[in-house]
């Protein structure tokens, strides 16, 4: 293809040229950056569970002070970006007191050399232990943002007890299309609702909370055009190849932008599929995934909890449930009645099409490149999960006219 | 010759599937689940090899008559994409043209168009230009969902319109 060579071996000029393009926040600037650079590096090798043991020990020890020892390494599946490795800490516990010993399961969430969703782990870090008490979310222990002691960038969490598929439907493709069931569903669906309802209204404080995330103001568009920009900059250094649809899609996402009306955490990923929960109870107990939150409009968890390929029709054969839990006009009621926070049409219409712009992007450029560049341990599923990417753009087409007609 | 792509990838499917698979009882889930994707890769090719070279040809057609229409559209501005197409409906009506030189024509016109589009930004021609590929793109992308059925991602794939590749 003739714009391959360029993305898949980047020259300083190409990748200079990219960040002037298309200007993003500073934290989400170095993550793109590192990505483009890294593909004139080695090729990924696959990683054993001895390196990252030996790096994870080094990494606490050097956090906590004294020597650690790791035991019962072994992977964990889950997820198609990360690399994730379940293992038993022995070390003296969070509050060091004596010589007493304690076992805690952790888990080491590590970056392949590529991923459909380029992420910072320091940005994860921050924005899990800034929700943390207001929704349940694994305990952020520690993280090695720049790979001092491991391979590649990682942070280590606590383990948290769950599932994320119900046992009727434990084939799927975690979170795509996933059906619940009428009995679970009804158990859920509040707490889906009332948990992105406490993210949107926890307060942003001042940095050093969230200090690698740049701070909207509200009145402004200028975070949103950020936010495009850094979805047209992954589109740029990705795509296999050009795409009319979404140059078109681009300009309207620009020109269109709204002005934040109130600056919420806003986890990006909200939706079926990325949260844990005890199956017996019906209770939701960690959400997952937050490497992609940023801070800006609520509409935009709204909108992505309800995109296409997170939906399945009801027992009935007609009704569309979101993200499995009730259909979109519900969602939008019951988010109001529980946050206390307006849902305008206006924004919902301009996420519904950033959302599925980025999805596109995720699918078409980001899952391809990384597959096709032989960079992560997924690659077979990120190729496959690449298959969606057309029924996602012509989604994005229909979108687009709805929104403009 | 009796070594063709379709036996290979039948022998590949049907040993991964029948004899691998089952002795892998007790593994990890994800190497279970990249077994079960890597059977879902081999199937989509089993299927979509021997239509490629007429999904190649029709997308390239489709992307001629997108550019047809915005060249006409925008005139002197789209002399570029004019040559562009004149060298693609050259590699369309070779027949000694390779799969790879097919795709690397529509992948110019693609381009080319993008970027008229891009650049057309506050011109009088912007919205007309906007409208034209949005039009044209509806066809070529229910060819391209169609291409992926195999995969499984479509709800309804029935719903979608016969595709001119499809026997």
């Amino acid at each position: 293809m003739i714009d391959d060579s360029i993305r898949q071996h980047p020259s300083d000029a190409f990748i200079e040229a990219v960040r002037a393009r298309f200007p993003t926040e500073r934290e989400v600037d170095t993550v793109l950056t590192r990505k483009m650079r890294r593909r004139n590096g080695p090729s990924f090798q696959a990683v054993g569970l001895e390196t990252l043991v030996d790096g994870t020990e080094r990494l606490i020890t050097n956090q906590v002070g004294y020597p650690v020892r790791i035991a019962d390494a072994r992977w964990l599946s889950g997820g198609a970006s990360k690399l994730q490795m379940l293992f038993n800490l022995q070390w003296r516990g969070e509050n060091a007191n004596g010589q007493a010993q304690v076992v805690t399961p952790m888990v080491l969430r590590m970056e392949p050399a590529a991923s459909v969703t380029e992420s910072s782990r320091r940005r994860e870090f921050e924005v899990i232990r800034a929700v943390a008490g207001t929704v349940p979310v694994p305990h952020a222990y520690w993280m090695d943002p720049d790979a001092q002691f491991l391979p590649y960038p990682a942070m280590i969490y606590g383990f948290a007890a769950g599932t994320a598929k119900p046992s009727h439907d434990a084939g799927k493709v975690t979170g795509l299309g996933q059906n619940y069931g009428p009995e679970l569903r009804a158990k859920l669906a509040p707490q889906f609702i009332e948990y992105l309802a406490r993210i949107h209204n926890l307060p942003i404080g001042a940095p050093p909370v969230l200090a690698s995330f740049d701070r909207p103001e509200v009145g402004s568009n200028a975070s949103v055009i950020r936010q495009v920009n850094a979805a047209r900059r992954i589109w740029e250094e990705d795509r296999i190849e050009d795409e009319p649809v979404m140059a078109v899609v681009y300009k309207w996402l620009i020109r269109n932008a709204p002005p934040i009306d109130h600056i919420s955490i806003v986890h990006a990923d909200y939706r079926s599929g990325n949260f844990l929960f005890d199956e017996a109870r019906g209770e939701i107990t960690a959400w997952l995934d937050w490497e992609g939150a940023v801070l800006g409009d609520r509409h935009q968890d709204l909108t992505y909890a309800a995109l296409p390929i997170f939906q399945h029709y009801a027992e009935d054969g007609e009704t569309i449930l979101v993200s499995g839990m009730m259909p979109e006009a519900e969602l939008y009621a019951a988010y109001e009645k529980a946050s206390g926070l307006p849902v305008d049409p206006v924004r919902i219409r301009y996420f519904g099409v950033f959302n599925r712009y980025l999805v596109s992007v995720l699918l078409l450029a980001a899952s391809t490149r990384a597959a096709r560049g032989a960079a992560t341990h997924q690659d077979v599923l990120l190729n496959h999960v690449a298959g969606m990417g057309y029924l996602a753009l012509s989604d994005l087409l229909g979108n687009l006219r709805s929104a403009t007609a | 010759m009796n070594q063709d792509f379709e036996t290979q990838l039948q022998v590949v499917q049907r040993a991964l599937g029948e004899v691998v698979l089952p002795a892998l009882g007790s593994a990890d889930k994800h190497v279970i689940e990249q077994l079960h994707l890597s059977l879902a890769a081999i199937g989509f090719m089993q299927q979509r090899v021997p239509l490629a070279r007429q999904y190649y040809r029709g997308t390239l057609e489709r992307y001629l008559a997108m550019a047809g229409a915005v060249a006409a559209l925008l005139d002197a501005d789209a002399e570029s994409l004019a040559d562009q197409s004149k060298q693609s409906k050259a590699v369309l009506d070779d027949p000694a043209a390779s799969d790879a030189d097919l795709r690397a024509a529509t992948a110019t016109l693609r381009a080319g168009v993008a970027a008229l589009v891009e650049a057309a930004k506050d011109t009088p021609q912007e919205s007309a230009l906007d409208a034209l590929v949005l039009e044209y793109s509806e066809a070529i992308l229910s060819e391209d969902r169609s291409w992926c059925i195999p995969l499984g991602f479509e709800l309804r794939p029935e719903d979608l319109p016969k595709p001119d590749w499809q026997p």
